[in-house]
C-alpha cells in the first residue's frame, strides 16, 4: 500500500491545480447533499415541534384520578407521564412512549385499560376522555400511518436526493478524469515497469481518500451553511406565523436543527461517490493496455457525423464545433440533460409558482347559488351580540344568528360608512318553499342587491339595469324547472314554509299525535329547549321576465324569483316574514377597500357587537400566498442547486475540452486560424450545448404544462365537480376565472423564462470557454504544440 | 533571387540563470525552389528556428523576410493569414485534426481561408499521396505513414512559397520514411517550392540541395551537397 500512498501523494503535491479542482467538486456535491439532509432534518423537527405545541405527548388522557395516571406508568412503552391543570377544572395527563405501536387507537384501548378505566360500569358517568396526538406519534416513527406518512416524505426527498447524485456524480467524475487523463501515459508506464492494474486502481482510490479528507468534512460545513441560508430566505416569507400563532412559539419551535445523523449520512452519501469515483475512473485507466496508455494520443475519434445543422448555419467553425462537443457523447448527453432539467425546473416552477399566487388571489370565491362570488368576509347579524364568543354549529352560535334579513340589509350603509369595506353583497334568499300548483317544484324567493345582482350578470348580458329592476316591481325568474310558469307574466302562488314556536306542552301533544315538530337548546338558563311546528301559507309573487346566467346551470330543480333588495322591507310586511320564522337566511360579504387596512378593518369587526365575522378568506389567502412564497423559496434554492450543478457540468466539459484539444487548437493556429475564428469556434460549442438545451427544455416544458392541464381539466370535468359547472358551457370559463388565459402556466412566460436562462447559461458557458482560450495564447504557440510530444 | 532571408535571429528562453540562448545570431538566405536540410544534435536549436521561419514563434531579435515581406512586422492576424496561404508545416507528429477526416484536414487551411477547395486539384493531391480511397477515413483509421501523407497534403495544398518540415519521418518506418522523402522531393521539383526540413536522418540530408548544419544556437556548417 505504501507505493500506492507514496504516489498519490506526490500526484496530490505536483498538481495542485487539479486537486483543489477535484477538492471544490467534491466539497460542492457533499455541500449539496449535506445542505438537503439539513433541510430535511429542520423540516421534521419543526413538524415535530408543530405537534407538540397541539398536545404535548402521543396520548392525553383528560379527568382521570392521579392513581389512574400512576397505572399508566405500568406498560413497557411507556417513557413519561405527566400531569398538568386544562380547563374547567379538569385536569390533563400527556403521555409519552418510546416504542413502536402499530395501531395508536388499539393502543390507546391497552392504556384505558392499564388505568382500569374500562372498569367502569355501565351505569357509570364516563366524565373522562381521551386524545391521540397521530402527528407526533408519526413523526416520531411509533405508529403504522407514520411510516406511511415518513415513507412519502421520505419518498419525495430520496428522488431529489437521486437527481442530485445522478447530476453530481458527473462532477465528480470530470474532476477524477480530467487529472488521471493526463497521467494515463505515466500510467501506462508504471504498469509497463511492474505495476499492476489493482495498484494503479488503489493509486486513484487512495487519491480520492486523501481529497475526500479535505473535500467532505469542507462540503459539510457548507452544506449546514447553505441550510442556514435557505432557512433563513425561506422564514423571510413569513411562513412562520402560518404555522405558529405566537411570536413566543415561534421563536422557540422555528429553528434551524442539524441532526448529527442526518448530517453523517448526508456526507457518507458525498463520500460514497466519491470513491465510486475514483474507482471508476481507475478501472477506466487499467482498461487501456500499457502501450496503448504509454503511446496513447489524446483526443482520438473514431467516428463523426458528417451533417450538422451547425455547420449549415456557422460553416467550417460550425462543423467543426458540432463535431468537437460530439467527442465525448455520453459526457455531452449528461450535460445537455443536466442544463436541460435546471432550465425546466427554473421556468416551469416559477412560471407555476407565480400563476398559483396569481390564482390563490383571484379566487377567494365562495359558490352559492348565483355561483362564484369574490369575498375577503363573510358576515352575519348577530341578534345577541355573543355569537363570536360560541363555537360555530353550537347552540348559542346559531341562536345569535336568527335574523329576519332586516338588521342585515340596515348593516350594509355602517359597513360602507366605515371606510373599510367594498363590494358589500346581501342576500337573504327563503327556501323549502313549493309552487302550490305544482308542489314538487321547491321555489327560492330571492332578495338582492346592486352587487349581487351585477355578480350574476358579469359575463352575460344583463336583462336590465339594477335601477330598472327595482322599479320592475316583479321578479326577474332566474331559473325556471320544466317550464311550470305558463304565463308570459302574472303571478305565482307559493305555499311558503315558515315554522312557529309552540309551548312545551303542545309540542308534547304534538309527539302523542305522531305530527312533526322540531326543538333546540339544551334545557340550560342559558338554552333552554324550544319547539317548533312546521307549517304552510299561500301568498302569490309577481314575476316577469326569464333572465337566467351561466350560473342557473348551478340549480336543478328550483324555481328561483329574484328581487330586489330595496323590495325587502315592503314585502316584510306584506308577507309577514317577520312575524313567522321563514325557512332561509341571511348573509353579508365584503371585500376589503382597496387602500383599507386589514387589521383596521378586523378592529371595527370586532368593535360590533351585532357583526360576526364567519368566513375570514383574506387570511386564508394571506396564508396561501405565504405558504406559496415559502415554497417558492425552497423551490428556487433546490432550482439554484441544480442549476449550480449544471453549470458546473457544463463549465467542465467546455474548459476540459478546450484544454484537452490544446495542440489540436495550435496545429489550426499553424496551419492559419486566426484568434477570431477560433473564439467563434468556441462560441458555437457553447451554443451547441445551451441551444439544445434550451429546445429541449422548451418542448419538454410546453408538453409537462400542456399534459398537466388536460389532466386537471379531466379531474375538473369529473363527476364530483359536475354538479357545479357544466363543462359544455362558459361555466368552464369561469371555473378557471383565475387563469386570465385558461393555461395553468403560461406559456410564453415559460419560454420566455427558459430563454434569459439559457442566455445566462450562454454568458457562463462563453466565460468558462475563454478563459482557458486567453491563457492559452499567453503561451508561445510551440509550447503549446509541442504539448502532444 | 532570394526567397527567404533571415537576418541575425536570436531567440532566448527565460532570464537570469535559467536563460537559454536558443538560437545566437543565424543568418542565412535561401533561393526559391531550394530543398535544404538541417542537421544538428538534440536541443541545437533547429526546431526553434524552424517555427520562427514559419511563423509559429517569434525570435527575441532579429527579421525574417519571406518573399521580401517582413513576416514579423505583421499583427498576429496577419501572421495566421500568413502561415495560412505561405508556409506548409509538417510535425513528426502530424497533428491532425481528429474530428476532420482525410479530405477535410487537406483541405481545411483553403476552408479557413473562406475559399472553396479545388475539387480537381485534391483529386490530384489524394492520388500523389495515394489516398483516394481513404479520403473519408478519420485520422484514428489511418496508419502513421498515412497520417503523414495527410499532413504532407495540408502542407502543399494551398501551394506555399515554402515547406518547412518537423523531422517528417521520425515517427515512421524506413519503407515509409522512403515514400515521404520521394514526396517531398517531387512536390520540391513539380512546385518549385522552397522546402526545410529538419532531420537525424542523413540519408534524408544528402537528398537535399542543400545541408546546414546547427549546434548551441548557431549555424557551424552550410554545405551545397551536389550529389542531390
Amino acid at each position: 500500500m505504501k507505493f500506492e500512498t507514496l504516489l498519490a501523494r506526490r500526484y496530490i503535491s505536483a498538481q495542485k491545480r487539479h486537486a483543489v479542482l477535484t477538492v471544490c467538486s467534491i466539497s460542492i456535491a457533499v455541500a449539496l447533499m449535506s445542505m438537503l439532509f439539513c433541510l430535511l432534518s429542520t423540516y421534521i423537527s419543526i413538524k415535530r415541534n408543530e405537534a407538540y405545541d397541539d398536545m404535548p405527548g402521543h396520548f392525553a388522557f383528560y379527568n382521570i384520578t392521579e392513581e389512574q395516571a400512576e397505572k399508566l406508568k405500568s406498560l413497557p412503552e411507556v417513557s413519561k407521564v405527566e400531569r398538568t391543570d386544562w380547563r374547567n377544572g379538569w385536569t390533563a395527563t400527556y403521555v409519552t412512549i418510546n416504542q413502536y405501536i402499530e395501531d395508536d387507537r388499539l393502543y390507546a384501548i391497552k392504556l384505558e385499560e392499564a388505568a382500569g378505566l374500562t372498569e367502569l360500569k355501565d351505569d357509570d358517568e364516563i366524565n373522562y376522555f381521551f386524545q391521540i396526538n397521530h402527528d407526533l406519534l408519526a413523526i416520531d416513527l411509533l405508529n403504522d400511518n407514520g411510516r406511511v406518512t415518513l415513507a412519502f416524505y421520505f419518498g419525495i426527498f430520496f428522488i431529489l436526493v437521486l437527481i442530485l447524485m445522478l447530476l453530481l456524480r458527473l462532477v465528480i467524475d470530470t474532476a477524477f478524469e480530467i487529472s488521471s487523463k493526463e497521467r494515463e501515459r505515466q500510467f501506462g508506464v508504471m504498469q509497463s515497469i511492474g505495476a499492476t492494474p489493482k495498484q494503479i486502481v488503489r493509486v486513484m482510490t487512495v487519491e480520492g481518500l486523501y481529497l475526500s479528507g479535505i473535500g467532505v468534512p469542507l462540503g459539510g460545513a457548507l452544506g449546514v451553511l447553505l441550510g442556514y441560508i435557505t432557512f433563513r430566505a425561506v422564514l423571510t416569507t413569513g411562513i412562520s406565523s402560518v404555522i405558529f400563532d405566537s411570536p413566543e412559539k415561534i421563536s422557540k419551535y422555528v429553528r434551524y436543527s442539524v441532526n448529527p445523523w442526518m448530517l453523517a449520512a448526508g456526507m457518507l452519501l458525498g463520500f460514497v461517490w466519491v470513491m465510486f469515483s475514483a474507482y471508476g475512473t481507475g478501472m477506466r485507466v487499467i482498461r487501456k493496455s500499457p502501450m496503448e496508455a504509454m503511446t496513447a494520443r489524446q483526443n482520438t475519434v473514431k467516428k463523426i457525423r458528417r451533417f450538422s445543422l451547425s455547420g449549415i448555419l456557422f460553416g467550417w467553425t460550425g462543423k467543426l464545433a458540432f463535431r468537437n462537443t460530439r467527442r465525448q457523447k455520453k459526457r455531452f448527453v449528461i450535460t445537455v440533460l443536466s442544463l436541460t432539467i435546471s432550465l425546466m425546473m427554473f421556468a416551469i416552477f416559477g412560471t407555476v409558482m407565480n400563476r398559483a399566487e396569481a390564482f390563490v388571489r383571484s379566487t377567494r370565491y365562495e359558490i352559492d347559488m348565483f355561483g362564484y362570488k369574490q369575498s375577503d368576509f363573510e358576515l352575519m347579524y348577530d341578534n345577541l351580540g355573543s355569537a363570536a364568543e360560541g363555537e360555530p354549529g353550537r347552540i348559542g352560535y346559531l341562536r345569535a344568528m336568527e335574523d329576519d334579513g332586516l338588521p342585515s340589509i340596515r348593516y350594509i350603509k355602517a359597513l360602507e360608512d366605515s371606510g373599510f369595506f367594498q363590494d358589500i353583497e346581501f342576500n337573504k334568499i327563503l327556501f323549502s318553499n313549493k309552487m302550490t300548483d305544482y308542489p314538487d317544484t321547491l321555489v327560492d324567493i330571492a332578495y338582492i342587491n346592486r352587487e349581487t345582482y351585477d355578480r350574476i350578470w358579469k359575463y352575460t348580458e344583463e336583462p336590465m339595469s339594477y335601477d330598472e329592476f327595482v322599479s320592475y316591481g316583479k321578479a326577474i325568474v332566474f331559473h325556471e324547472p320544466n317550464n311550470v310558469l305558463k304565463d308570459a307574466e302574472g303571478e305565482v302562488t307559493i305555499d311558503l314554509h315558515f315554522q312557529t314556536e309552540i309551548t312545551e306542552e303542545e309540542a308534547r301533544i304534538a309527539e302523542e299525535n305522531q305530527e312533526p315538530f322540531v326543538t333546540d337548546g339544551n334545557g340550560t338558563e342559558e338554552f333552554p329547549f324550544r319547539y317548533y311546528q312546521f307549517q304552510t301559507k299561500t301568498a302569490d309573487f309577481p314575476y316577469g321576465i326569464r333572465a337566467s346566467s351561466p350560473y342557473s346551470a348551478l340549480l336543478e330543480w328550483e324555481l328561483v324569483l329574484l328581487y330586489p333588495a330595496e323590495r325587502y322591507e315592503s314585502d316584510l310586511q306584506h308577507y309577514g316574514y317577520d312575524k313567522e320564522q321563514f325557512l332561509g337566511g341571511s348573509w353579508l360579504s365584503c371585500n376589503l377597500k382597496k387602500g383599507a387596512k386589514y387589521q383596521d378593518a378586523i378592529s371595527y369587526l370586532e368593535s360590533e357587537p351585532n357583526l360576526v365575522l364567519t368566513l375570514d378568506n383574506y387570511t386564508a389567502m394571506q396564508n396561501a400566498s405565504t405558504i406559496i412564497a415559502a415554497v417558492k423559496v425552497a423551490g428556487l434554492f433546490i432550482t439554484l442547486m441544480i442549476s449550480l450543478i449544471a453549470i458546473i457540468n457544463m463549465v467542465n466539459i467546455i474548459s476540459t475540452g478546450i484544454i484537452n484539444r490544446k495542440p489540436e487548437l495550435a496545429a489550426m493556429q499553424c496551419s492559419g486560424m486566426t484568434h477570431g475564428q477560433m473564439y467563434r469556434m468556441a462560441a458555437i460549442e457553447c451554443l451547441q450545448f445551451v441551444l439544445r438545451s434550451a429546445i429541449l427544455a422548451g418542448v419538454l416544458s410546453c408538453l409537462i404544462i400542456f399534459g398537466t392541464e388536460k389532466f386537471l381539466y379531466w379531474l375538473i370535468q369529473g363527476e364530483a365537480t359536475a354538479m357545479y359547472a357544466d363543462p359544455t358551457t362558459s361555466m368552464m370559463k369561469n371555473v378557471t376565472a383565475g387563469l386570465d388565459e385558461g393555461h395553468i402556466a403560461s406559456y410564453s412566460l415559460t419560454l420566455l423564462k427558459i430563454g434569459s436562462a439559457s442566455a445566462a447559461a450562454f454568458v457562463v458557458a462563453m466565460i468558462a470557454s475563454l478563459i482557458p482560450l486567453h491563457r492559452m495564447q499567453k503561451e508561445p504557440l510551440i509550447e503549446q504544440i509541442r504539448a502532444v510530444e | 533571387m532570394e526567397f527567404l532571408t533571415v537576418e541575425h535571429i536570436s531567440k532566448q528562453y527565460g532570464k537570469g540563470e535559467t536563460r537559454v540562448d536558443a538560437l545566437s545570431d543565424v543568418s542565412f538566405t535561401l533561393p526559391k525552389g531550394q530543398m535544404t536540410a538541417i542537421i544538428g544534435p538534440s536541443g541545437s536549436g533547429k526546431s526553434t528556428l524552424l517555427h520562427i521561419l514559419g511563423g509559429v514563434d517569434r525570435p527575441t531579435s532579429g527579421s525574417v523576410f519571406l518573399d521580401g515581406q517582413d513576416v514579423f512586422k505583421q499583427n498576429n492576424k496577419n501572421l495566421a493569414i500568413f502561415r495560412r496561404r505561405q508556409v506548409g508545416l509538417i510535425y513528426q507528429f502530424y497533428n491532425l485534426i481528429p474530428v476532420l477526416d482525410v479530405e477535410e484536414n487537406i483541405t481545411l487551411p483553403v476552408i479557413m481561408d473562406g475559399r472553396k477547395p479545388d475539387r480537381k486539384q485534391l483529386d490530384h493531391m489524394l492520388e500523389l499521396l495515394d489516398l483516394a480511397n481513404r479520403r473519408h477515413h478519420l485520422p484514428s483509421q489511418l496508419s502513421g505513414g498515412q497520417q503523414q501523407r495527410v499532413s504532407i497534403g495540408r502542407a502543399l495544398f494551398t501551394a506555399p512559397g515554402i515547406i518547412l518540415a518537423d523531422e517528417p519521418t521520425g515517427n515512421l518506418d524506413s519503407k515509409n520514411s522512403a515514400e515521404i522523402v520521394r514526396l517531398l522531393r517531387e512536390s520540391n521539383r513539380d512546385f518549385k517550392q522552397t522546402m526545410l526540413i529538419i532531420t537525424h536522418d542523413e540519408s534524408i540530408a544528402l537528398q537535399c540541395d542543400r545541408i546546414i548544419t546547427i549546434a548551441d544556437g548557431k549555424i557551424t556548417n552550410d554545405t551545397m551537397n551536389t550529389a542531390s
